[in-house]
C-alpha cells in the first residue's frame, strides 16, 4: 500500500493491513508524518509532529505483529489534541503563554493508545485553552483558524479543530479530542466525521489540560462509530491518577446483540430540531438523515429536554472552574499574549463570578440529572442535530450576527430552553448532565458542506450509541465521502 | 479588519459586555429555584 492508498482509510482497515503484511507499520507511520507534514498546514491542523517518537512505536509495533501478538490498534497511527501531554513534546495547549511548555509524562489516554500498539504521529491543533472565557474568532488558537477540509475558508469547528480538520482530510485515522461543551460535536459535525464523547469520568483525564473539572471529556473522533468504539476501548477504565475515573471498562456490543438493540431502541425526536432551527442549507440533509436513521431505529417517539437556562448553566460552570484553573495565568503578565480579546475579557469576568451563582448552577445540574433519568424511563436515546448548520467562514465572529449581507446568526445561539426549542440545548444540556453523545455525518447541505445528526443516551450507554451510529453507517456512504485537496 | 470589528473588539466594550454576560447569567439562574435538599453532582457510581 502507498501513501495514497493508505490516506482516509478506517483504523480498522490499516489494522486488517498490518496483520496481513500488506505494509509495515513503519511504513505506515512514514505516510501518515508525510501527510501531516505536507497537508497538516493547509488545515492549521497540526500542533507538533512526532516523527521520532511515531517511528520508535512503530517498530515497537512491527514487532508485535511479527510475533502474532498485536491487537486492534497496533500499529495504526493517530493525533492527540495539544491539551494532552506527550513526554518530551511541546504541550502548548493551544495558547502562546504555553507555547514552550513540556511534560515529563505522557498522559493517561496517551499511555493507555501506547499499551494498546497505536502510533501517536502528531499532536494537533486547538483553540487556546479550549475556549475558556468565551472566543470571539476561530483564529483563537497559536496554529492559526482551524479550515475545514471541505472548504478551507470554513472553520473545522472548536476546540478541538486539528482533530477534526485531520480525521477529515485523511491525514490521520483517528485523533482524540476533549469536550467541555461541544468540542468533539462541533468539529465533527462540520469536518462530517464520528466523534464519541463519552460520559463523563468513563475516559481519564489526568494528564489533560483542565478547562472544568466537573465537565471534561476526552474521546475518540475517527471515520466510523465502530473505530470510535475500538479506541474507547483502548483508553476507557480506571485510573488511580484521576478520582473523577469510574473504572468502568468500554465493551461493545456483539454483532447480532447490536442489530437488535438498534431495532428496539425508543428514538425521543423532535421534529422542530430540523424543521424550525436548522439553516436553509442544511435543513434538507438533516431532514434524509433523520428518515435514514428512522429506517435502521424505527421506534421514534417525541419527547423534549426540560426547560432550564442550559447555556447560563454551562457558562457559569466552565467560567468560574477555568477562571479559578488559569487564575495566575489570568493575574500574571503573560496571559495579554492570548490571541482572541473577547476571550481574555471573558476569563478575567469570570474571577468575579460570585460562589453562590456557580454552586446554584451546580445544584441545577443535579436537578437535570434527575430529568433526565426520568426521560430516559421512557426513551433508550435522544437524537438532534450534530448542529443546525455547517461551518461557519473563519471570519465570522463566533458570538455576533454576521455583516450586513453575509450569513444569518447561527441557530444556536438563540434561546435554547423552553418552549418551540425542541432539544437543540441538547449539546450544554448533555455536557451538564455528563452523559454519553456520538455524532455522526447524515449528508451534505447545499453550499457542499458536511451535517450530521447527534445520539445521546444515559450514563455509560455508549455500546448502544456506538450500534446505533454503526448502523447507519452500515446502511449509508456518507462518512466515506471524502475531501479534494 | 473592518472598521466594524475593530469597533467590537474593543478591550473596554468587551471588558463590559464580559460582566454583563455572567450578570445576565446570574440573574438567570437565580430565577430558577432549587429545592433545599439538592446538593451538587457527584461522579457517576459504578457496579
Amino acid at each position: 500500500m502507498n501513501e495514497s492508498e493508505v490516506r482516509f482509510c478506517t483504523a480498522a482497515e490499516l489494522a486488517s493491513a498490518l496483520r496481513r503484511r500488506r505494509i509495515s507499520a513503519l511504513e505506515l507511520a512514514r505516510a501518515y508524518l508525510d501527510l501531516l507534514e505536507e497537508l497538516g498546514p493547509k488545515y492549521n491542523a497540526v500542533a507538533a509532529l512526532m516523527p521520532e517518537r511515531a517511528l520508535d512505536e512503530a517498530r515497537r509495533a512491527d514487532r508485535a505483529l511479527a510475533k502474532k501478538d498485536g491487537g486492534p490498534l497496533t500499529g495504526v497511527p493517530y493525533g492527540a489534541k495539544d491539551l494532552l501531554a506527550a513526554r518530551g513534546a511541546p504541550t502548548t495547549w493551544g495558547a502562546p503563554p504555553y507555547r514552550d511548555q513540556i511534560f515529563g509524562q505522557d498522559a493517561t489516554v496517551v499511555a493507555k493508545l501506547k499499551r494498546s500498539g497505536a502510533v501517536l504521529a502528531a499532536k494537533l491543533a486547538m483553540v487556546e485553552l479550549a475556549g475558556g472565557g468565551g472566543y470571539r474568532y476561530p483564529s483563537a488558537s497559536l496554529q492559526g483558524p482551524g479550515r475545514n477540509p471541505w472548504n478551507t475558508e470554513r472553520w473545522s469547528g472548536g476546540s478541538s479543530s486539528g482533530s477534526g480538520a485531520a480525521v477529515g482530510a485523511g491525514l490521520v485515522p483517528f485523533a482524540i479530542g476533549s469536550e467541555t461543551s461541544g468540542s468533539i460535536g462541533t468539529p465533527s459535525a462540520y469536518c462530517g466525521v464520528t466523534g464519541l464523547r463519552p460520559t463523563y469520568g468513563a475516559v481519564s483525564r489526568k494528564g489533560a489540560m483542565a478547562l472544568s473539572w466537573t465537565l471534561d471529556k476526552l474521546g475518540p473522533m475517527a471515520r466510523t462509530a465502530d473505530d470510535c468504539a475500538t479506541v474507547l476501548e483502548a483508553i476507557a477504565g480506571a485510573d488511580t491518577g484521576d478520582p473523577t475515573a469510574s473504572g468502568k471498562r468500554f465493551r461493545p456490543l456483539a454483532a447480532r446483540a447490536a442489530a437488535s438493540a438498534a431495532k428496539r431502541a425508543r428514538i425521543a425526536f423532535a421534529e422542530e430540531d430540523v424543521s424550525e432551527h436548522a439553516s436553509p442549507e442544511a435543513k434538507r440533509a438533516l431532514e434524509k438523515g433523520v428518515a435514514e436513521l428512522r429506517r435502521v431505529a424505527p421506534k421514534f417517539v417525541r419527547a423534549t429536554l426540560p426547560a432550564m437556562p442550559f447555556g447560563p448553566m454551562v457558562t457559569t460552570v466552565y467560567s468560574a472552574e477555568g477562571a479559578e484553573i488559569f487564575a495566575e495565568l489570568i493575574e500574571g503578565k503573560r496571559f495579554e499574549q492570548l490571541v482572541d480579546a473577547r476571550q481574555k475579557a471573558g476569563l478575567r469576568a469570570a474571577l468575579e463570578i460570585k460562589a453562590r451563582d456557580y454552586l446554584h448552577a451546580m445544584r441545577l445540574r443535579t436537578r437535570l440529572q434527575q430529568a433526565f433519568a426520568a426521560m430516559f424511563r421512557d426513551v433508550d436515546v435522544i437524537l438532534s442535530v450534530g448542529r443546525a448548520m455547517t461551518a461557519t467562514p473563519i471570519t465570522q465572529p463566533l458570538d455576533n450576527p454576521a455583516p450586513p449581507g453575509g450569513p444569518k446568526p447561527p441557530p444556536d445561539k438563540r434561546n435554547l430552553s423552553g418552549p418551540g426549542s425542541g432539544n437543540m440545548g441538547l449539546i450544554a444540556a448533555g455536557n451538564l448532565a455528563g452523559i454519553p453523545a456520538i455524532f455522526f455525518p447524515c449528508g451534505f447541505a447545499t453550499d457542499g458542506l458536511p451535517v450530521g445528526l447527534q445520539l445521546v443516551g444515559p450514563p455509560f450507554s455508549e455500546p448502544l450509541l456506538v450500534a446505533l451510529a454503526s448502523a447507519f453507517q452500515r446502511e449509508t456512504d456518507h462518512h466515506l465521502k471524502r475531501p479534494r485537496d | 479588519m473592518t472598521e466594524e470589528e475593530r469597533s467590537i473588539d474593543d478591550p473596554a466594550r468587551l471588558a463590559d459586555e464580559a460582566r454583563e454576560n455572567a450578570q445576565k447569567a446570574a440573574t438567570e439562574l437565580r430565577a430558577q429555584r432549587v429545592p433545599i435538599e439538592t446538593e451538587p453532582p457527584t461522579v457517576f457510581k459504578t457496579d
